[in-house]
Order: C-alpha cells, then sequence, then structure tokens
C-alpha cells in the first residue's frame, strides 16, 4: 500500500481494488474542519462535474472549535474564532480512464453513497446528510443535526427555503446578493455572498421568475443559464452564526496519476 | 484605377479574343459608418477561393465553347492603414503562381464555305501572371462586401484554318476571372466573423464576349492584431471594490472594438485573510471574467478588491491588515475565436486594513478609508 497527499489535508492511500467494471478503486482520507466539503470538493474536480454542498448550521458546542489563537497568535482584538470541529473521513472513489458524463455521474453518485455511509460512522452527533441529483449535478445538503440541547433533530437545508423575488432584468452577481437578502430575511439567519467569480456573473444578465421557489432551484436555473459550469459550497460560521455562499467555477476532469 | 489596359489580339476570320487587365478602386471617403470600427479591427483574412464557369455560344457563325477552373489560398491583408470614419475598407493579396492554381478550355468552330471547319483553341501554362490580385472590400455605406480575384494566365492560341495550316500566336497574359464589377456583392454581417459562400452569378467572359454562368465559392475567416499594450486607468469606486478601465493599444493604430478579452488565472495566488475553517472559500484564483471592447479600444470595469460584506466579515476577527493576490494573463479572442495573451502578467491585490481597503491592478494602486 502507498500513500501521498493529494492536496491539503487529503491523503490518498493506492491500494489494489477493482470494481465491478473493472475500473481501480482507490481510497483517500481527509482531515479538514469540513471533510465532507473537502472530500466533495476533490471527487468534483476528479469528475469534472457540480457537486454542490451544504453546511448544516453548527450549534452544539462538541461540533465547534475555537481556533482564536492558531490563527490570531497573541493579538486580542477582535471576536473569537470559532470553526467546525471537523475531523477526519476516509473515502472510495473509481479512477475513470474516461469522464463521460453520464460515468462521471455514476461514478461521482457511488463514491458519495460510500462517503455519506463512512460518515455517519463519526462519532455520535455529527450532521447527516442526503444527496440529491438534478441532470448533470449532484448536491449534498444536511438532513439532521445536533441542536444546542444536544437532541438530534430534523433539519430543513436553508436553500430549501422557498423565496420570492420581484420581477426585473439584473445581473447573476445581482440576483446572488438579492437571493442572499431574501433567504437572511426570511430564515432570520444572516446569509452573505462569499468568494464568487463577480466578474462573470457582473457581466451575465438573467430574468429568472423568483416566485416561491427554493432557492437551490434559483441557483440551478441560475447555473444552467451561463456558459461556464459552477458549483456552490455553502458554508456556516459558528462563530457569527452567518451562512456564506461561495461559487466556483468547475473545471474539466483532473487526471489523477 | 479603372480598367487600366485592354488588349484585343487580331487573329484570322475577323475574330478577337479580348484580354482585359484590370484593377480595383481603393477609394474612401470621409463618411461615418456605425461598424466602422467593428471591420476596421480585422487586420487580414484567411482562407481560399474556388471560381469556375463554363458556357457555349454563337460569336457571329462560330460556335464558342468556353470554360474556367481556377483556386488559391488566400491571405488577405491591408495595403494601408485605414482609420475610421470610412466607407470603404480593403484587404488584397498578390494572386500568382505561388498560391493560385486554374485551367481554361476554349475552343471556337466555325464552318468553311467550301466544307469542313476551322478552329481555334487556348492552350494555358502555368497560370499566375505578374499583376495578380485577391481583393475583399467593404462597403460600410451600401452594407456588402465584395471579393475581387484577378488571375492571369500566359497561353498559346492555336488557329487551325479551312486547308488545315496551323498558327499559333503566344498570348503574353489573359484574365481568368470575371470583370469586377461584375462580382456578385454579398450582405456585410452586423460583425466581422467566419465568411462562406457558395454563390452562382452571371459576367461576360472578356475571353470569349459570351456571358456566362460562374460560381463562386470563398471562406474567409477575419484575423485580428493582438494589442501591444494596455492601459489601466482609475474609473472610482464601488463600495469597497475600485473599479479598473483598461485601454488597449495597437501597434497599427487598429480598432479592437467588438472583440472579447477574458482574464485568465497565470497562478501563485495567495489569501492571507482566509484561515483553515473559514466559512470564506479562498481567494486563490481568477474565475476568468470575459469583457467586449468598446469602439474607444476600451474594457472593463475589471472591479478588484474585497466586497463589502466580505470586509465586514474579515473585519470581525482582528486578523487584519489581511489580503489577496492574484496574477492574471489578459487574452483577446480573435474572430475565429483562437485566444491569444498579450500583455505581461498583472497582478491584482485586495486589501483590508483596519481602517482602510485598498485595490491593486497591473502596479496601479486605490485605497479608501472606512467609518
Amino acid at each position: 500500500m502507498q500513500t501521498k497527499t493529494l492536496v491539503a489535508g487529503l491523503v490518498l492511500i493506492v491500494s489494489p481494488k477493482l470494481s465491478l467494471t473493472g475500473a481501480e478503486v482507490r481510497t483517500a482520507v481527509v482531515q479538514d474542519p469540513r471533510p465532507l466539503a473537502k472530500a466533495l470538493e476533490y471527487l468534483e474536480n476528479l469528475y469534472g462535474l457540480p457537486i454542490t454542498y451544504e453546511d448544516p448550521p453548527y450549534v452544539h458546542p462538541s461540533q465547534i472549535t475555537d481556533v482564536t489563537e492558531q490563527v490570531r497568535g497573541g493579538e486580542t482584538m477582535g471576536r473569537r474564532i470559532l470553526i467546525p470541529r471537523g475531523g477526519s473521513l476516509s473515502f472510495s472513489y473509481e479512477k475513470l480512464e474516461q469522464t463521460a458524463n453520464r460515468t462521471a455521474l455514476l461514478a461521482a453518485s457511488a463514491a458519495i453513497n460510500g462517503l455519506l455511509a463512512n460518515y455517519y460512522q463519526r462519532p455520535q452527533g455529527s450532521p447527516q446528510f442526503a444527496m440529491t441529483s438534478e441532470p448533470g449535478s449532484l448536491h449534498v445538503v444536511p438532513t439532521r443535526i445536533t441542536d444546542r440541547t444536544g437532541q438530534l433533530q430534523e433539519l430543513k437545508p436553508v436553500l430549501d427555503t422557498a423565496v420570492s423575488l420581484p420581477s426585473e432584468d439584473r445581473t447573476a452577481a445581482k440576483l446572488l446578493v438579492d437571493l442572499c437578502e431574501v433567504l437572511s430575511r426570511t430564515t432570520g439567519q444572516t446569509m452573505i455572498p462569499g468568494n464568487v467569480p463577480y466578474a462573470l456573473l457582473a457581466r451575465h444578465k438573467t430574468a429568472i421568475p423568483v416566485s416561491n421557489i427554493a432557492a437551490r432551484s434559483v441557483l440551478n436555473q441560475l447555473f444552467a443559464e451561463i456558459d461556464v459550469p459552477l458549483s456552490w459550497q455553502l458554508f456556516y460560521d459558528p462563530g457569527l452564526n452567518w451562512y456564506v455562499l461561495n461559487i466556483h467555477p468547475v473545471h474539466s476532469p483532473s487526471k489523477e496519476k | 484605377m479603372r480598367v487600366s489596359q485592354i488588349i484585343r489580339l487580331p487573329l484570322s476570320w475577323s475574330m478577337a479574343i479580348s484580354i482585359a487587365l484590370l484593377a480595383l478602386s481603393a477609394s474612401a471617403s470621409a463618411q461615418t459608418s456605425p461598424n466602422c470600427a467593428n471591420w476596421a479591427g480585422v487586420s487580414g483574412w484567411k482562407g481560399n477561393y474556388n471560381l469556375s464557369a463554363s458556357g457555349t455560344g454563337m460569336i457571329g457563325t462560330a460556335t464558342v465553347t468556353v470554360s474556367y477552373s481556377s483556386s488559391a489560398d488566400l491571405s488577405l491583408t491591408r495595403p494601408s492603414p485605414q482609420p475610421c470614419p470610412a466607407t470603404t475598407l480593403e484587404w488584397a493579396s498578390v494572386l500568382d503562381a505561388a498560391n493560385a492554381k486554374g485551367s481554361v478550355n476554349y475552343k471556337l468552330t466555325a464552318s468553311c464555305p467550301k466544307g469542313g471547319t476551322a478552329q481555334v483553341y487556348l492552350n494555358t501554362s502555368d497560370v499566375g501572371s505578374p499583376g495578380g490580385s485577391a481583393d475583399l472590400t467593404v462597403d460600410l455605406s451600401k452594407g456588402s462586401i465584395t471579393f475581387t480575384p484577378l488571375l492571369f494566365a500566359p497561353g498559346t492560341a492555336t488557329s487551325i484554318d479551312c486547308k488545315g495550316g496551323k498558327t499559333s500566336i503566344p498570348l503574353p497574359a489573359f484574365l481568368f476571372t470575371p470583370l469586377p464589377s461584375q462580382m456578385p456583392k454579398f450582405a456585410l454581417p452586423a460583425t466581422p466573423q467566419t465568411f462562406s459562400v457558395q454563390r452562382p452569378f452571371q459576367a461576360l467572359d472578356v475571353l470569349s464576349s459570351l456571358t456566362l454562368t460562374w460560381t463562386l465559392t470563398l471562406n474567409l475567416t477575419p484575423d485580428c492584431e493582438i494589442p501591444v499594450a494596455e492601459i489601466t486607468s482609475p474609473d472610482g469606486w464601488y463600495a469597497t471594490q475600485y473599479q479598473w478601465k483598461q485601454t488597449l493599444v495597437s501597434g497599427t493604430g487598429a480598432s479592437f472594438a467588438g472583440l472579447n478579452v477574458t482574464e485568465v488565472d497565470a497562478g501563485g495566488g495567495d489569501d492571507t485573510c482566509w484561515f483553515l475553517g473559514s466559512a470564506v472559500a479562498a481567494k486563490t484564483s481568477l474565475s476568468g471574467g470575459t469583457w467586449t471592447v468598446a469602439s474607444d479600444n476600451t474594457w472593463g470595469d475589471d472591479v478588484v478588491g474585497w466586497g463589502a460584506l466580505l470586509v465586514v466579515y474579515y473585519r470581525q476577527f482582528g486578523t487584519l491588515p489581511c489580503g489577496f493576490t492574484l496574477h492574471q494573463q489578459m487574452q483577446i479572442a480573435c474572430y475565429d475565436g483562437t485566444k491569444h495573451d498579450y500583455g505581461p502578467v498583472n497582478t491584482l491585490e485586495g486589501l483590508i486594513g483596519t481602517n482602510t481597503v485598498g485595490s491593486e491592478r497591473a502596479g496601479h494602486l486605490a485605497s479608501r478609508r472606512l467609518f
């Protein structure tokens, strides 16, 4: 067995296994405050198809860690810096020689199913997730969290929230700002656009009607209009209790050696 | 220029073969046209043409059968700078033996008074005598585009008289192509683009004096010039981000209007605001914005810096000053879609200070105080 670091926080374990289709199966271990998001990011790059991720709200102390000292050192200004506790997570995936859309979608779905199964083995109290799919993309959304009292609770993902916006022609960048604003108002939880491809979004004009539809559907419709494939990661800041919507382009499948 | 030379070659039986040497006018007036800037940005055209014709007719009592075929690879360039405003724009190249080929079949048959026939026929050797040209003219005032090939070839006219006597006369050059004024005009597309047409048209054959049906097949793709430099200018604040406007510099005064420029990530990005676990993803690469160049060769704005809400986010944690550094390579997309790097790699920076925000593009800095 060989190991090598693929990206920061993600180690590949090469073992000579083959899937039923004859493809080589590889195993990787990821270590991160958001290990599931990190693993999905890796699969997204590998297969070249959008795999979106949505954080749950991290509210129970067991799910949060204070990294103020590591990040800020001796500086005393500012609030405490809290992040998800995270940890490590292993997952297996097929190394594809050709990443045709359907093959990649199937391989990614299989890898995510395995990933979620492994995630459920994590310590009690960890949030739970489910995968949903749309043509050409996959979404991983939170379904259960441990609330402030330590009870496991069903969770409605924040992007399932139905929203409405006035009809108008706007840029995609403006639509994102408006979407975050309306979600903040509707859910009572601050949501802001994070790192987004602003130049790309500012150029695209859209007239998507937003009338009592899920925020996720608005994003899907918007991304379907843009000729660059895009994906999102909705991260939760447990110190500020803010959601941050990050958007990034999905590149062509990467070649893994 | 007008028709510059006509040579008549007298042959037997009072028949003549007319050979015309023609060139096109390159006149331009100072009338403004809205499309001028777009078309003046085309530095050249590459492609090929094929022109063929055939026909049979009577000249007096003689029967003439004629057919032509010619083709050439084309690389048309601007013969001189063509600044706007203008009503016509022109691109041209020499058409000679190096890029053209062709053939002709000409046969004239006349009955002899005492029976039998007399004949004149024509043979060609290599096509591409001096004086040949290919010319593409965009007439902005009329909204038309015209391609005019002028191809010449030396040849030999051979006559066989009623007694079987054979006479050969060398021809220094005869025209393979129709009169320029009879070449078809095509509707001008809204913007420069690959141009592929096949069009039959009627035009006089100066050799036989017959009106023939010609077929022109033309495939041309516009070239563009690559900017030699880019000037970054301030264009004001957009909240906590700065807007930079750019002007493309041409080495020849060409226009880049209507072309798209795109940024690509040149690698090596860094984000010192980000920390492991941050809810804001690290800003370490460019996403590839695209802008269309305006008629004054400017594009923008390139908005550089941290958005206001992200400034608020990172100001919560007491980790300032911090910022991102990205490296941007600009590319221009030519009319055929190919992209070409231009200018040096630009450094882009967005800074968050305790009381300020800053923006940098290509060595130009802007900062403002926050309250």
